[in-house]
């Protein structure tokens, strides 16, 4: 599960990083997208990966089988805050391509 | 009033101000209240913490480290101080100067959260949290950016928004990495566990990502091109702010989290580059000042050469060094500004700031030569005004470490400084006036004029200010005192 997280994670930043280096607008909209994703798995990874693991305590359950809840916390604000840039770079597009 | 009240209401009153304004179509009245109000909470935190004590914000009651924490110690304070300062002086400059579309495009809601977004920067005690105000910050920068008319304008904006987007992606991923690594993001949790395992050299390339990322938002070179695209195409008024605020943020997050987070046995990681870029900063900067033939340009260039000068003061990570970089902030942040609105007299005055196109405003306004000599002589280190204290605590900073390299380029740097403003003064304001020239209204003056003043009263009771940000050094150089008020002082993992 690591290796693949990892993988995708590298995956996203190249070609992201392609497309940033691409040169036009939109191009340099969809590298932004893909490195936001990939830093947003970083963050989910960065509490370790579980499998079948809620991120909430159960009574006499014990903390390992516990997912980590405050990486799937950050990374709904990351994921929202990406959310706001993506409407407004669409918008910044629109506006200067008159 | 308890402090905590006052960061409440550092961070509450400039949602109202926009709310307010947004509310009434525009109109910029509640947006200067708030950020007067703002202000007067800000003036009172730097006197509560006047004597090195910290103060605590827990939202909600949850501690410290599971909960949100907003933290203002000396140096958090001072910053709140100035920078609502620069922020209320921008807003009247921009009621008074800027057209008619700027109020119905909703500039003034704006500001008035991107005043929120540093408030919120200097105030945070966490490292996400202080990801998350960036982003408030930098989206209101964008959205004002994005307000200036013009294609040169547009291509400086997409630059802008493509560069600070990705230094937002790496501070994210390394505060991602961070976590990962230490289980904790409070900074005040993470220096107590920096400080009990000395060796985590593994945290390095994660600190190495958010070192980028600061530096990009600080503007050091070389990651700093993007500041003279940008600034220029800026009104005055607006440019007056971002030169003011933006960068300084930067560099706080560098003081804060490098000067005081991560330090482990009286150092942090990646000094010695942090050392280097600054030499580089400074000269590159002051270079490029020179060669350049508009007043916005040269003065955009000198913002780089002086973020040198302040990243200096960390990587020299003395207690007299650090306290003249606060000082040097301090000083930069009303200097700044106050170069930026004088730039707008000019051009209200003459309807250009390139130096090929003006002459002669000695004598055709005396007053506006004035406004512009006190900050400029300032920024050139001239003694009695600010600047001369901030340059010379540098100075003999590096020379008791007996830093060669880095007091040859304070004194150059210096020189070289003086030398781009006199060619600012013999270009534009000496000389036989020639072309059509308007009076510069009353209000944008006083504006000025009122930061001028506080640029001598700085240099004046420098003894004072000064001693404010020893203070806040002390604090950075020994969090105890921060330690202690977010994680309690009944905290048995205290060391």
């Amino acid at each position: 599960m690591e290796l693949l997280v990892a993988a995708t994670i590298g995956l996203l930043v190249a070609a992201g990083l392609y497309r940033l280096l691409g040169g036009c607008r939109v191009d340099l909209i969809i590298g932004l997208i893909l490195l936001s994703q990939a830093a947003n798995l970083v963050i989910l990874a960065s509490g370790g990966l579980k499998s079948n693991a809620a991120p909430l305590v159960g009574r006499g359950q014990s903390l390992e089988t516990l997912a980590d809840p405050l990486p799937q916390a950050l990374v709904l604000t990351a994921i929202v805050i990406g959310f706001g840039i993506l409407a407004f770079l669409l918008t910044l597009l629109i506006r200067s391509s008159k | 009033m308890t402090p905590q009240l006052f960061i409440v209401a550092c961070l509450l009153l400039p949602v109202l101000g926009a709310l307010g304004t947004l509310a009434t179509r525009g109109n910029p009245l509640p947006v200067l209240a708030g950020a007067i109000g703002s202000l007067a909470a800000s003036l009172a935190l730097v006197v509560a913490t006047a004597e090195g004590s910290v103060f605590a914000l827990h939202v909600g009651n949850w501690p410290a480290p599971y909960g949100v924490v907003f933290v203002a110690d000396g140096f958090a304070a001072l910053m709140l101080a100035v920078c609502s300062l620069v922020l209320v002086a921008s807003v009247i400059f921009s009621i008074k100067t800027l057209s008619p579309r700027y109020r119905r495009r909703h500039l003034f809601a704006l500001l008035s959260t991107l005043g929120l977004g540093a408030n919120g920067a200097f105030l945070t005690g966490d490292l996400f949290n202080l990801y998350v105000w960036f982003e408030v910050l930098l989206l209101s920068s964008f959205a004002i950016m994005a307000m200036v008319p013009g294609g040169r304008a547009h291509q400086a904006t997409w630059r802008y928004v493509v560069i600070n987007l990705v230094a937002s992606l790496l501070f994210l991923v390394a505060a991602g990495l961070i976590y990962g690594k230490t289980g904790t993001l409070n900074f005040a949790d993470l220096h107590r566990l920096f400080r009990a395992t000395p060796h985590s050299f593994l945290i390095e390339s994660s600190t190495a990502l958010l070192f980028g990322a600061f530096a990009i938002k600080a503007a050091l070179i070389p990651l700093a091109f993007w500041l003279p695209k940008a600034y220029p195409v800026l009104p005055p008024a607006l440019s007056a702010l971002f030169a003011a605020l933006l960068t300084k943020i930067g560099l706080y997050a560098l003081f804060r989290v490098f000067g005081m987070v991560l330090v482990v046995n009286g150092t942090f990681p990646h000094r010695e580059i942090l050392f280097w870029l600054a030499i580089v900063t400074m000269t590159g900067g002051v270079l490029g000042a020179v060669a350049q033939n508009d007043m916005r340009r040269i003065l955009s260039f000198h913002i780089i050469s002086q973020v040198g000068y302040m990243a200096l003061a960390l990587a020299l990570f003395t207690p007299l060094a650090l306290a003249g970089g606060i000082f040097y902030l301090v000083h930069h942040i009303v200097v700044k500004g106050n170069l930026f609105l004088v730039t707008g007299l000019v051009e209200q005055h003459r309807g250009s700031s390139r130096l090929d196109e003006i002459s002669g405003i000695v004598r055709t306004s005396p007053l506006v030569a004035l406004l512009f000599a006190v900050p400029a002589l300032s920024l050139a280190g001239l003694p009695p005004l600010s600047g001369f204290f901030a340059k010379f605590s540098l100075l003999m900073a590096s020379l008791s470490l007996q830093d060669g390299i880095a007091a040859v380029a304070i004194a150059l740097v210096g020189l070289l400084t003086i030398y781009s403003m006199l060619k600012i003064w013999a270009a534009a304001f000496w000389g036989e006036p020639f072309g059509e020239y308007c009076p510069t209204k009353g209000v944008p003056l006083a504006t000025s004029a009122a930061l001028g003043l506080i640029t001598i009263v700085l240099g004046l009771a420098s003894g004072p200010v000064f001693a404010l940000a020893k203070h806040a050094a002390a604090g950075l150089l020994d969090p105890q005192a921060y330690l202690e008020a977010v994680l309690g002082s009944g905290n048995p993992d205290i060391p």
